[in-house]
């Protein structure tokens, strides 16, 4: 009998990329500050910053449907993957950012990363982060079809 | 339809669906960003070193909770003093000044007609938002300025906000008052 597990990682990720992406969908505009915190997107032109707000949650509401249904799944499943790595790697240089200026070590470093959770522990966020990244290129690549 | 076979064709098109849906969402969705507009006016973020109060250093008058209690009978029946409260409109009906208009900054031309006149009359123009390091307050008031013409030597922030409001026991409004 074949595994299930490869079928509950598929809807697991999924699931949770559905959920955060509601989450930051319903308040724009906190996600909107957040984003400019990384001060990583330009202010100007405005529309690339403004984008984001609305662009970044459907990217994660899509990718959870298509790795649930199937439907263009290894596509959703780079796109997701990558985008999760970038943004792991601004949390990162964030948190290097304010163990710089406060002192604090790694592990003690918490700041609401905009990731739709609120205030979060940032080496936890790192390690779900990778298991998100591995389990979205699962879900596309290594999972069956049903 | 063909659905692409390719990874590299899957990832286009997966890309496509995902940028038509985000401006979709962008265009009809009322409660979605202006992608026109510029949330974070350059006159406040040129000086956006922060000081002591943990907000960015900007250049407008500041008042405080006092100062403001003393205006609160002059903010009902006379533009001689008008109170913004810079937050959401979920924020502002759970708990607000009194006597204090919403202007969400985020939807300046939703918000501000309804109130511009009251602002350009007035001698006292006071703009508050959560308070702590929340910013929306100076960007609001840089909006007010420089795209709405409110005299900026009228316009006084009131850093503290919100928090230090309730944190000092002062009267809270709650619902949509004005």
């Amino acid at each position: 009998m074949r595994s299930r597990l490869p079928i509950m990682i598929r809807f697991l990720m999924g699931a949770i990329l559905i959920t955060y992406g509601i989450e930051k969908l319903s308040d724009p505009v906190s996600f909107l500050k957040s984003i400019h915190e990384y001060d990583i997107l330009p202010a100007r032109p405005t529309w690339v910053l403004n984008l984001a707000p609305s662009g970044i949650p459907l990217l994660e509401i899509t990718a959870g449907l298509c790795l649930i249904t199937g439907f263009l799944r290894r596509g959703a499943a780079v796109i997701m993957s990558s985008f999760l790595v970038l943004f792991t790697a601004a949390i990162l240089w964030r948190t290097f950012g304010i163990m710089d200026e406060t002192g604090q070590a790694f592990t003690q470093v918490e700041f609401d990363c905009g990731c739709g959770a609120g205030v979060v522990v940032i080496w936890e966020k790192i390690m779900f982060n990778t298991i998100l990244v591995l389990g979205t290129l699962h879900a596309g690549f290594r999972a069956p079809d049903s | 339809m063909n659905l692409p076979s390719s990874t590299s064709g899957q990832t286009a098109a997966f890309t496509a669906v995902v940028l038509v849906l985000a401006l979709l969402n962008s265009l009809l969705n009322p409660s979605a960003l202006d992608l026109s507009t510029d949330y974070f006016p350059t006159i406040a973020s040129e000086n956006s070193e922060e000081g002591a109060t943990g907000l960015p250093q900007h250049d407008f008058n500041v008042i405080d909770a006092d100062s403001i209690m003393e205006f609160l009978p002059e903010l009902k029946g006379s533009n001689f003093a008008v109170l913004i409260d810079a937050r959401s409109t979920a924020h502002y009906t759970q708990g607000h000044i009194p006597g204090s208009y919403q202007i969400d900054r985020y939807h300046l031309d939703e918000f501000v007609p309804p109130v511009l006149d009251a602002m350009k009359e007035a001698g006292y123009v006071m703009v508050y938002c959560a308070g702590g390091e929340c910013e929306d307050s100076i960007f609001l008031a840089t909006d007010l300025v420089y795209q709405w013409g409110v005299d900026k030597d009228v316009l006084y922030i009131f850093e503290g906000g919100m928090n230090e409001w309730k944190d000092l026991g002062l009267p809270i409004a709650t619902g949509v008052e004005r």
